[in-house]
């Protein structure tokens, strides 16, 4: 059950960043979006 | 979220473009590393099942419930032609802790059993074997070189994977002593031990290794392990209580006949999870694990790379010796992997013979399995056989 919600968690915020990611004009924000998504997404997929 | 996300004007090509490119380079980067965590917990390294194997077991064979999951791990079985008594060498307790882990796949593809029967688990914490240790930059493999080519391995964490167990508590009640260890530690195999049959994953395999000695009737075990130079339980034999006598005559024998010295304690009684503690009171085996030093693992160390784990070299743990901080003597040789594999065969082989000298009548014999000296003079990669041969 923790697990589960953890990952449901993990996906909320890559559904987060990749939102924030479409909707800023700034260039370090941008930047900054696609590599904070990156560990997300890793653990989504259950490889890290 | 920045004031210009707030502002809701159409993106312009440019933009999007930017946008396009640095999505891409986020890609490229999630399916590099992807790929290598992938690998890490998919590809195992290829063990040769030497002619002296008999069959080779699961450890889901003693507990069906580790069937199919990410901690069964393979069991190597070697018996004599003569009948005998049965030993149990298990390695990779601590997948970082590699020596003991060579010595076995080196008996299980180049040595024989004459007299009993020796059970191998080279990869114990199989699931540990799939995860390095987060932060620490270790190397996810190391190289062997032999004779007709190069051999890989794994190089694992302490811990089980945490994809495969997850969350830790805050507090590990050990089972059955009650104790209380750090939460991280239910992941660790050697702090499981005697395991639980309806505990987390890494207390499952505990309890399918105390299972295997119970059903297999083994009559002595070996664990074998590494720790870093600054730590006092190193180059060093802990034995269960009933199993001093094994441990002591062993050491002696491993000086005066080898020139290997060696430590001798007696498993702390208060101290629970250890191999050499719960599986001595558990079952009826005797029991004993046995140490050599790996400087990689060692805190104060400096750059964090396969050469280090092979040659032991380092600098700052030269220098931690040389301000009286270590437990081991150590010198600008470091401590190279024949040597800790060779020690680590010494003490197997000296312990065997110990067993069969106080219990004749269930004597094991084992040939074709080098002792330190000979390890050191041609290598372990010179007792390895080709991987193209090799099934697992």
């Amino acid at each position: 059950m923790i697990t589960l919600a953890y990952y449901l968690f993990c996906g909320y915020i890559v559904i987060l960043l990749v939102r924030n990611f479409l909707r800023c004009r700034n260039l370090y924000d941008e930047i900054l979006y696609a590599f904070a998504i990156m560990p997300f997404v890793l653990r989504v997929i259950r490889l890290k | 979220m920045s004031a210009n996300m707030s502002a809701r004007r159409p993106c312009s090509s440019g933009t999007l473009i930017r946008k396009a490119c640095i999505l891409a380079l986020s890609v490229v980067m999630m399916a590099v590393a992807g790929r290598s965590f992938a690998t890490q917990l998919r590809e195992k390294e290829p063990v040769v099942v030497g002619p002296g194997v008999s069959r080779v077991a699961r450890l889901s064979d003693y507990f069906e419930r580790l069937k199919g999951s990410p901690a069964d791990t393979p069991v190597y079985v070697m018996e004599g032609s003569e009948e005998g008594g049965s030993t149990l060498i298990i390695a990779g307790d601590h997948p970082n802790e590699i020596s003991g882990t060579l010595s076995c796949i080196m008996l299980i593809e180049s040595g024989a059993v004459l007299k009993g029967r020796v059970f191998l688990i080279p990869f114990a914490n199989e699931s540990a074997f799939t995860v390095s240790h987060p932060g620490e930059a270790t190397p996810a493999r190391y190289h062997i070189q032999t004779p007709w080519g190069v051999r890989w391995f794994r190089f694992g964490d302490r811990w089980t994977n945490p994809l495969h167990q997850w969350p830790d508590p805050e507090v590990y009640s050990h089972y059955p002593s009650g104790q209380s260890l750090s939460g991280f530690d239910v992941r660790n195999l050697n702090r499981c031990y005697p395991g639980k049959p309806n505990g987390a994953l890494t207390e499952q395999v505990g309890y399918a290794v105390a299972e295997l000695i119970r059903q297999e009737e083994i009559d002595l075990t070996i664990d074998l392990h590494e720790a870093e130079p600054m730590y006092p339980i190193i180059n060093t034999i802990v034995s269960h209580q009933n199993a001093v006598d094994i441990g002591v005559i062993a050491a002696m024998d491993l000086a005066t006949e080898e020139g290997i010295q060696i430590g001798n304690e007696i498993s702390p009684v208060k101290l629970h999870g250890l191999a050499h503690r719960e599986l001595g009171d558990y079952t009826n085996s005797l029991v004993l694990l046995a140490e050599t030093c790996n400087p990689i693992q060692d805190p104060c160390r400096g750059r964090t790379d396969e050469t280090l784990l092979l040659t032991g070299k380092d600098e700052f743990i030269l220098k931690a010796y040389n301000l009286g901080l270590l437990y081991v003597p150590y010198d600008e040789h470091g401590s190279p992997v024949d040597e800790r594999v060779g020690r680590s065969n010494s003490t197997i082989l000296r312990l065997i013979a110990s067993f069969s000298d106080l219990y004749p009548e269930r004597e094991i014999v084992v040939s074709g399995f080098p002792r330190m000296a000979e390890v050191m003079e041609r290598g372990v990669g010179a007792y390895l056989q080709n991987p193209d041969d090799a099934t697992r």
